[in-house]
């Protein structure tokens, strides 16, 4: 049995230790905000925090974790109130919105890091795929979201 | 900040639009859009039940007594924003409040029991909205026009008298005024004798409008539900493998390996396909699947390979094809011509690849099919599961998700079969997932094509004759329609036969040959291949003849204003003349899709050791007009985004008969690192047809970057993907 | 509870699991000495079957400096296969490298290895050879040496210089399990094929314990198979014995995770060894020497912390947390023991790069444990990153957290880009019968 803390309340995981957080997540706890695009850490679509770090959950094994907090995008904030969700619906980025989950939790944790990234950090540390192409937009939003938690 | 400029400047109809550039097209300033006119749809997009709702004023509108209205949406949405701008259309000549507007998926269901009242679901070829305008145009004046009835007759006042704006309808000489919510029940009731005819663009006071995509809010918390998302009481979850061989079928496979193995709850056999479904998580089953080494029989398709397809293509260059275009008389011209050219560019296979894996959930009993499914056609999709589950088209219901990515690909519904044949195996509720991998090698994919080019310049340099011959596969062959006899399928010359080019011999022609890969509409279709030879191959001619390429284009485009506007506005926002550094280099393409018109100009760095860089890229678009300029700009970034990461890297090879990429790891996509700054310049030019807006930016990228790399490096690449040539500067 | 979850409680029980055997069958051992074991500690069918080919039937094309060679046909088929073959003609091709037509086999056959087995052991693989492997009627490929390579008679000098004459004889001193793990090392196991250095004539130069190159480290199809003597950094000076039974076992440990060529060993050997033997081989691994004094390995947090607070600005950092930290942790400890570490693994701090390179490069093939494919596996960045990315994010891991090793050149990578393949994410099993 693991135990997990997920957006605040504490999880019992009952499943194969090589089981990758991602199926936990959306398969067991039913937080389907997580997506799946890749499975093998190339996309970020699987995107969450693990103990406030971002990390790809698909490559995440839960035997891992014992103990560990899990944000994902539906605890990122309670009301869609966190600047870079505000930055990123100001900037109208997502399209299909399928990536966006990972993006926007990508994003989140980069900030904490690099409050006045340039973009060369941004090119270095945000490494999600779109597929829809909305990285004009999305580079936008990451500095409105760095001036937004200035202010 | 780069992308579409914020230009302060006058606010003609809330919409910040001017008419500033020298190529008199509109430069749109889009800033943030607030929440201010917000629309809304809810998270979950799919309407559970048949597609009922209190107060409906027909299938497409319901007003609640609050004034809270509800518009059915009867298309997809996979992020190009037509789930937005259908319902802005009706809420134009609704002349409602666009803050009180409720926005669902009409139900597919109830289509097809009220004789298609929803008309085609389908979005494809951006047809969302030009082939839905007049549609929804009606829609909306009509369900006005009712409002307006009902007050005049409680008023006992003419219509005529009477007028509605903001949801209210008003009789100006008495002053009297009733809320649509007061007015909808007997708006209901009444019929029409004629339908009023519909505003012209130029009556427009509501769009076009730059508001943010209703959809964006629920794509920002992980709410909006994804056909992935579909959450079932008592579902299974499935992973599947197909013949990594199109065609190919099932022999055989030993199962006794997973016996005993824990929430494995059954493997089904397809007649192409082997499934597994676990009970608890769809990571069960794709591991239980992995253990599984089925045998296929592949045939003879099994054994063919990228490098015959290609020898195959090239062969078949000289066999009869049919004609799509023939000005002039090019055999002619060509004896006569000062300087002959000869090229042939060829395009590879390309898989889709959008973000959301094909997943389908089904639930099936005896009676009812319920199905929840991103699809680009719920209304092909509801067919394609009536007839594979045997139930009427009636019993079944199609709950349509927020697609995560369609671009073509979410048309031809084979999840949902599968889906559907796993549920009739193990009786519960199936969510099937494909892997990634599964996903690009199961596709069907962008055509292969190679295109033969033999041109005449004159003493001026321009071409006075040119033929243009193709051999690639058919699409329409892979969806099962049969073209009658000498009708030539428009996706085999796309991109060539419509060029604007004012060339007084000129001959397009092609040949089908299909494979045992099934080839399908990949975004432009056609369009997104041929573009890069014929813009490459224009180029060619321009530099051999001395000519600047944005002139050569000029010159043969001098009788066409409105592909002059969109080439003189890219060349002039890209900067098209001014210096750049060594190693660097712009270069220019423009193509005509879906009715409208795009061009593109790349600015383009070549490394010394060959790396490519996109630094920037200006896009000009017309789409003659528009409804929501914010979606169309993000279009547009999209569409060069989408051909760029398949002009560097995108290749599906084939080996033993079966793609060889899998994962993002072997098909690679650009990432933001490599994204260029992109600069859109929206000018719609009016006129009898409205243009599409989701995939005319598509096409130009590809010639515009390789025409770039040409100019820096003076290395003309005749086949893509990019990376499959050395660029680096010791390289010949 | 699933049988699983109840492992957890077991330490051993829970590598076992990292390998992803959620299904494989841990308890059976067979017994130690029947010819289908033998054959599986000889790991025959890696070589004698080709991937998508009939068991045993041969066809696996291996490089060698003189060409390319096809391993051959050793099922009983008597036209293509060893079905014509009596007892002495097999054990003189499996102790001695000549085929029952008097040719000499090329050294790929490690005969010189398998020189140390006893009569029994060829006897047992004989009849499992004979009566339990399935014919299969499929003609051997010639090979693809040049016609002025190919005279075989050189090797029969090669052959008695440097194959051993004699069968395995235990070494007085040492207990039965070190001398059982001797034997399955030196012989069957044929180990230091790839892991000991070769000579000029492409000879191994030590063939067991007696020489300070026996198992340290050898280049080889550009891997680098890694020291296996008591190094404290680059061998296995760090690991335990259980260390090196999970290993074995599963394909993980508490760090590592298997790579390149030796994944085939996984695949289709080591695992279906008995416990007892596995324990035999890490006593005899665990008792050769060091051959070079090393400071023991002391993880450093330094880099931990410069690439949690996103200062970290080596070159290569970049591309870590844009790329590798997803697997490998900000930590360099991966998710012990589903992925492995980075941190003091000694395939990083070995001289040798090239191992490391050719996985940045190509991915892992994946790992199949007794028929269940590994959860987690190396995919492949030759597309996404340059010569110079992978040469600077290789050297800054071979110096965070405590690493030492030296710096690599985009040359390097470029060299090997050239000379190797992508590994593919098809899952092969390779049947033995
Ligand atoms: S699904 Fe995890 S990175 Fe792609
Ligand atoms: S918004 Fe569609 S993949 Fe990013």
């Amino acid at each position: 049995m693991i135990t997990i803390q997920v957006n605040g309340s504490p999880r019992q995981i009952d499943l194969e230790p090589d089981t990758p957080l991602l199926w936990v997540l959306r398969d067991v706890i039913g937080l389907t905000g997580t997506k799946f695009g890749c499975g093998i850490a190339q996309c970020g679509a699987c995107t969450v925090h693990i103990d406030g770090k971002p990390m790809r959950s698909c490559s995440v094994p839960i035997g891992a974790l014992n103990g560990a907090k899990v944000t994902t995008i539906e605890g990122l904030s309670p009301d869609n109130s966190h600047p870079v969700q505000r930055a990123w619906i100001a900037e109208d980025v997502p399209q299909c919105g399928y990536c966006q989950s990972g993006q926007i939790m990508a994003a989140a944790a980069f900030l904490k890091e690099f409050p006045s990234p340039t973009d060369a950090d941004i090119d270095a540390n945000i490494t999600n795929i779109c597929r829809c192409g909305t990285y004009e937009r999305l580079r936008r939003a990451i500095h409105r979201a760095a001036d937004m938690m200035k202010a | 900040m780069h992308g579409t400029h914020v230009t302060p400047t006058v606010s003609r109809r809330h919409f910040i639009l001017t008419a500033a550039t020298a190529a008199g097209g509109f430069m749109i300033g889009i800033g943030a859009p607030r929440a201010a006119h917000a629309g809304t749809v809810p998270a979950q997009p799919w309407n559970d039940d048949n597609g009922y709702a209190p107060n409906e004023i027909d299938a497409w509108i319901a007003i609640d007594p609050d004034d809270s209205i509800l518009i059915r949406y009867q298309r997809s949405e996979m992020g190009q924003g037509s789930m937005t701008a259908l319902p802005m259309m009706i809420t134009e000549e609704l002349q409602c409040d666009w803050s009180k507007v409720r926005i669902e998926y009409a139900s597919a269901n109830r289509n097809i029991r009220e004789k298609k009242v929803y008309g085609a679901m389908f979005s494809h070829g951006s047809q969302s909205v030009r082939a839905s305008q007049k549609m929804m145009q009606q829609v909306g004046a009509s369900a006005r026009e009712r409002l307006i009835a009902a007050a005049a007759a409680r008023w006992n006042v003419p219509a005529s008298e009477c007028s509605a704006a903001q949801s209210v309808v008003t009789h100006k000489p008495s002053g009297q005024s009733l809320r649509y919510g007061e007015l909808a029940a007997d708006a209901a009731k009444i019929t029409l004798s004629a339908e009023p005819a519909i505003k012209t663009p130029a009556q427009f006071t509501f769009i076009p409008r730059p508001l943010p995509r209703v959809d964006v809010v629920h794509k920002t918390d992980g709410s909006a539900k994804f056909g992935m998302d579909a959450q079932v009481p008592g579902m299974v979850f499935a992973a599947i493998t197909a013949c990594p061989v199109p065609g190919g079928k099932l022999k055989s496979v030993d199962e006794s390996v997973l016996a005993g193995a824990p929430g494995i709850l059954k493997v089904v056999k397809l007649d192409n396909a082997v499934a597994v479904v676990a009970t608890d998580t769809y990571w069960r089953a794709k591991r239980a699947l992995s253990r599984l080494q089925p045998e296929w029989d592949t045939g003879e398709a099994g054994k063919v390979d990228s490098e015959q397809l290609s020898k195959m293509y090239r062969a078949a260059l000289d066999e009869p094809m049919q004609t799509a275009r023939n000005d002039g008389n090019v055999d002619q011209a060509f004896s006569g011509g000062a300087k002959t050219f000869e090229a042939i560019y060829e395009t590879p296979y390309l898989s889709h690849s959008p973000m959301e894996p094909m997943n389908a959930t089904v639930n099936l009993q005896p009676d009812r099919l319920d199905v929840w499914v991103g699809t680009q056609d719920a209304g092909e999709a509801l067919e394609a599961a009536a007839k594979a589950s045997g139930l009427q088209p009636e019993q079944v219901y199609v709950h349509n998700g927020f697609i995560g990515g369609g671009f073509g690909r979410r048309d031809a519904n084979d999840e949902v079969k599968q889906a559907i044949a796993i549920a009739k195996a193990v009786q519960r509720p199936v969510k099937l997932v494909w892997t990634r991998e599964e996903d690009t090698r199961q596709d069907k994919f962008r055509p292969h094509a190679v295109v033969a080019f033999k041109a005449a310049t004159g003493p001026d340099g321009l071409p006075t004759a040119w033929s243009m011959r193709v051999v690639t596969s058919s699409i329409l062959a892979s969806v099962g329609v049969k073209l009658p006899p000498g009708k030539i399928e428009p996706q085999t010359v796309a991109g060539l036969a419509d060029n604007g080019y004012n060339v007084p011999n000129m001959r397009v022609q092609s040949l089908v040959k299909n494979t045992h890969l099934p080839v399908w509409f990949w975004r432009a279709p056609g369009v997104n291949q041929h573009t890069f030879a014929i813009e490459s191959f224009l180029d060619e001619m321009a530099v051999a003849n001395g000519i600047d390429p944005y002139q050569m284009r000029r010159k043969l485009l001098a009788n066409k204003p409105d592909w002059l506007k969109v080439l003189d506005a890219a060349a002039e926002k890209g900067d098209w003349g001014k210096p750049l550094p060594q190693g660097s280099g712009r270069g220019i393409a423009i193509c005509t899709d879906c009715d409208s018109l795009c061009a593109e100009v790349a600015e383009v760095t070549v490394k010394p050791d060959g790396q490519v860089k996109v630094n920037r890229v200006t896009v000009a678009l017309d789409t003659r007009y528009m409804v929501n300029p914010l979606t169309i700009a993000e279009q547009a970034e999209g569409s060069v985004i989408y051909n760029l990461s398949a002009a560097l890297y995108g290749k599906i090879t084939i080996k033993d008969g079966a793609a060889v990429q899998g994962n993002f790891d072997t098909y690679r996509m650009v990432r933001l690192a490599e994204a260029p700054k992109i600069d859109v310049y929206l000018m719609p030019s009016g006129g009898k047809v409205w243009g599409g807006a989701g995939e005319p930016a598509t096409p130009p990228i590809a010639a515009a970057v390789a025409n770039a790399i040409f100019a820096a490096t003076g290395k003309r690449l005749r086949s893509l993907p990019i990376s499959d040539h050395d660029l680096s500067s010791g390289s010949a | 509870m699933t049988i699983i979850s109840k492992g957890l409680c077991c330490g051993v029980l829970l590598a076992l699991c990292a390998a992803g055997t959620s299904w494989a069958d841990e308890t059976t051992s067979p017994p130690s000495n029947t010819g289908e074991y033998l054959a599986r500690a000889g790991d025959c069918v890696s070589c004698h079957s080709a991937p998508g080919g009939k068991a045993f039937a041969g066809g696996l094309k291996m490089g060698s400096p003189l060409g390319n060679i096809y391993s051959t046909n050793i099922t009983p088929d008597p036209e293509t296969g060893i079905g014509g073959y009596s007892l002495q003609d097999f054990d003189r091709a499996v102790r001695s490298g000549i085929a029952k037509d008097g040719h000499r086999l090329y050294p790929a056959m490690p005969y010189p290895s398998y020189a140390k087995l006893t009569d029994a052991n060829v006897k047992a693989l004989y009849d499992f050879f004979m009566k339990e492997v399935p014919a299969v009627d499929q003609a051997n490929r010639p090979n693809e040496i040049p016609s002025y390579l190919s005279f075989r008679w050189p090797l029969a000098i090669w052959s008695l210089l440097f194959t051993p004459s004699s069968s395995y004889v235990n070494k007085s001193g040492h207990d039965a399990d070190w001398n059982r793990g001797a034997y399955l090392v030196q012989g069957l196991g044929h180990c230091g094929a790839c892991h000991t250095p070769r000579g000029i004539a492409f000879q191994e130069k030590a063939l067991d314990d007696g020489s300070a190159d026996y198992l340290s480290g050898a280049e080889l199809d550009a891997w680098y198979a890694p020291d296996l003597r008591g190094d404290l950094r680059t061998g296995l000076g760090g690991w335990s014995k259980e260390d090196i039974v999970d290993f074995l076992k599963g394909g993980h440990n508490k760090g590592e995770a298997v790579f390149g060529s030796m994944i085939d060993v996984v695949n289709n050997s080591t695992p279906y060894m008995s416990d007892s033997d596995l324990n035999a081989i890490a006593v005899y691994l665990k008792s050769l020497p060091a051959t070079a004094a090393q400071p023991a390995y002391g993880y450093d947090d330094a880099t931990t912390t410069a690439l949690r607070g996103g200062h970290a600005t080596q070159p290569g950092a970049a591309t870590y947390t844009g790329v590798c930290w997803a697997c490998h942790g900000y930590d360099g400890k991966g998710f012990s023991p589903y992925t492995p570490a980075l941190a003091g693994n000694p395939v990083l701090l070995d001289n040798d790069p090239s191992s490391l390179i050719n996985l940045v490069l190509n991915g892992s093939n994946p790992l199949v444990v007794k028929g269940t494919p590994d959860a987690y596996r190396m995919p492949q960045f030759r597309q996404q990153l340059s010569d110079q990315q992978i040469a600077e994010v290789v050297t800054f891991i071979r110096n965070g957290w405590g690493n030492q090793a030296p710096a690599i050149t985009a040359a390097d990578v470029a060299k090997l880009r050239k000379s190797t393949d992508p590994t593919s994410d098809q899952v092969i099993i390779l049947k033995m019968r």
